[in-house]
């Protein structure tokens, strides 16, 4: 009887340890998605001036650019685009969305450039 | 502590297998998706050639991999500046101010053989490409941003100092047999430099890259993976970024596009592009709306996109399978068609284009 109580307690005290290990391993597993989710970076390069934003944080941004005129560029719900700009040819603010990894937009005239590092891949490579 | 081991030793004992293969299968995860198959990489964006110039380079060292970006944009600027007319103190730009008719003209060899080449594919497809078409391009002022059509007088009298017939190769250099001549290199600029990005990536011993210049693409290698590229084809009408299909493309293809979404305006619905007809003087309107070549020869790829465009779906499709090119023809019915070739490598994903055939 009391052996058979002492397994009990022996089995109980084994899963407890188990729960904890898959708990530790669950844990470590979403840290490190998240911390490769925190790294989504937007960089926006404009003439020489360079500056790199989260992915993640929604914001607008107005870039001047050297020649005088400006892009007005958005980052939200993980996805950035250019919402209005005075250049020409207006292509930049025609780009689709972008979000995956490699994936870019350019405005010649402005000499603007938004690149995306992302952790989402992108199985286009161009 | 070693009491608690012994008395739990089945436990500790599955503890230590589960995290073992845990630790296994993560690191198996890693190797295959990071480390051991697919080099670490990196995208540059830049201008040059008067277009957006985009490189990825999967290379394991960083500073390697920046020291490939700047010899590329080093590359790219040199070349633009030898090949341009748009450059006064360029060859070609020196020819089109002024030579003398019927006389002998010397060109660097390079640029003569380019200019060769360009004859043999305008005489391959009867005048649909054309080595000398500047001075039309000039009249209508795309490129410029002009935005009205020219007097039918004003492209009448153009036509006249268009004729390919007139420029003639000999041993020591190229003659004109009439005046107001221009050449460029405009339809196959960007596949000559895709080209020259290609040696020096081989010079420069990088595993794999792709390298866009404007819409000629560059693929080079291989990313690590053994696996081929995927390069996405743009959607004609569709916003910039939308694809119409992807290509599978080996490493050491170039892959050019010519549109009619380029450059243009329009005036009463009708669009007015930057591909010309040589023999009609007015842009290209036959039905199709952009024309994708692939092939391992930059500038074959190059003019062979203009070349299609302007011969039209059956002559270039033809054409096309002549030459041994991959080829995707866009109509303006959103009908694509591709050559044998492409049927196992080319996926439409865009529901408003449907897969035709002839």
């Amino acid at each position: 009887m009391s052996l058979q109580k002492s397994s009990d307690y022996n089995l109980k005290k084994g899963d407890l340890i188990l729960i904890a290990v898959i708990l530790s391993i669950t844990g470590i597993a979403a840290l490190l998605i998240m911390q490769q989710k925190r790294g989504d970076q937007v960089i926006i390069t404009s003439g020489e001036a360079k500056e790199t934003y989260s992915l993640n944080e929604s914001r607008t941004i107005r870039v001047s650019c050297e020649s005088g005129g400006y892009n007005t560029v958005v980052i939200r719900n993980g996805m950035v685009w250019v919402e209005e700009a005075d250049c020409k040819n207006q292509i930049c603010v025609n780009h689709k969305p972008v979000s995956k990894n490699h994936e870019s937009i350019v405005c010649i005239p402005h000499k603007l450039f938004i690149d995306v590092k992302s952790s989402r891949n992108n199985d286009i490579d161009n | 502590m070693i009491r608690f081991l012994a008395k739990y030793r089945h436990q500790t004992t599955a503890i230590i297998i589960i995290a073992l293969i845990a630790a296994l299968t993560y690191l198996a995860i890693q190797s295959k998706n990071v480390r051991m198959s697919e080099y670490d990489n990196d995208t540059y964006s830049g201008l040059a050639f008067g277009t957006s110039v985009k490189k990825t380079i999967y290379m394991d060292s960083a500073s390697a991999r920046q020291e490939v970006s700047n010899s590329i944009d080093e590359l790219l600027k040199d070349l633009d500046e030898r090949i341009s007319y748009r450059n006064p103190s360029s060859e070609i730009a020196s020819i089109n101010k002024a030579y003398a008719v019927d006389g002998t003209v010397t060109f660097s060899p390079d640029i003569k053989e380019y200019l060769s080449r360009e004859i043999e594919i305008c005489n391959e497809t009867e005048g649909a490409f054309s080595p000398c078409i500047l001075p039309l391009s000039m009249l209508w002022g795309i490129e410029d941003g002009y935005s009205k059509p020219p007097s039918q007088a004003e492209i009448d009298e153009t036509l006249l100092h268009i004729d390919p017939s007139d420029i003639e190769i000999v041993d020591d250099g190229v003659i004109f047999h009439n005046d107001g001549m221009k050449i460029d290199l405009g339809a196959v600029g960007k596949g000559i430099a895709a080209d020259e990005v290609m040696d020096e990536l081989s010079r420069q011993k990088v595993p794999g890259a792709i390298v866009s210049i404007g819409g000629t693409i560059a693929v080079y290698g291989d990313k690590g993976k053994g696996r081929p590229w995927h390069v996405g084809v743009q959607d004609p009408r569709g916003e910039d970024g939308k694809v119409l299909g992807v290509l599978e493309v080996d490493g050491g293809n170039v892959v050019s596009t010519s549109g009619d979404y380029e450059k243009y305006f329009e005036i009463g619905g009708k669009r007015y592009h930057h591909i010309f007809d040589p023999k009609t003087g007015y842009p290209a309107d036959n039905g199709l709306i952009s024309v994708t070549i692939c092939t391992n020869d930059g500038f074959l790829s190059d003019a062979l996109s203009t070349a299609c465009f302007v011969m039209g779906l059956d002559k270039g499709l033809q054409y096309a399978e002549d030459k041994g090119v991959d080829a995707i023809f866009v109509t303006a019915e959103k009908k694509v068609y591709i050559t044998k070739s492409l049927k196992r490598r080319f996926n439409i994903r865009n529901d408003e284009y449907e897969l035709a055939k002839k």
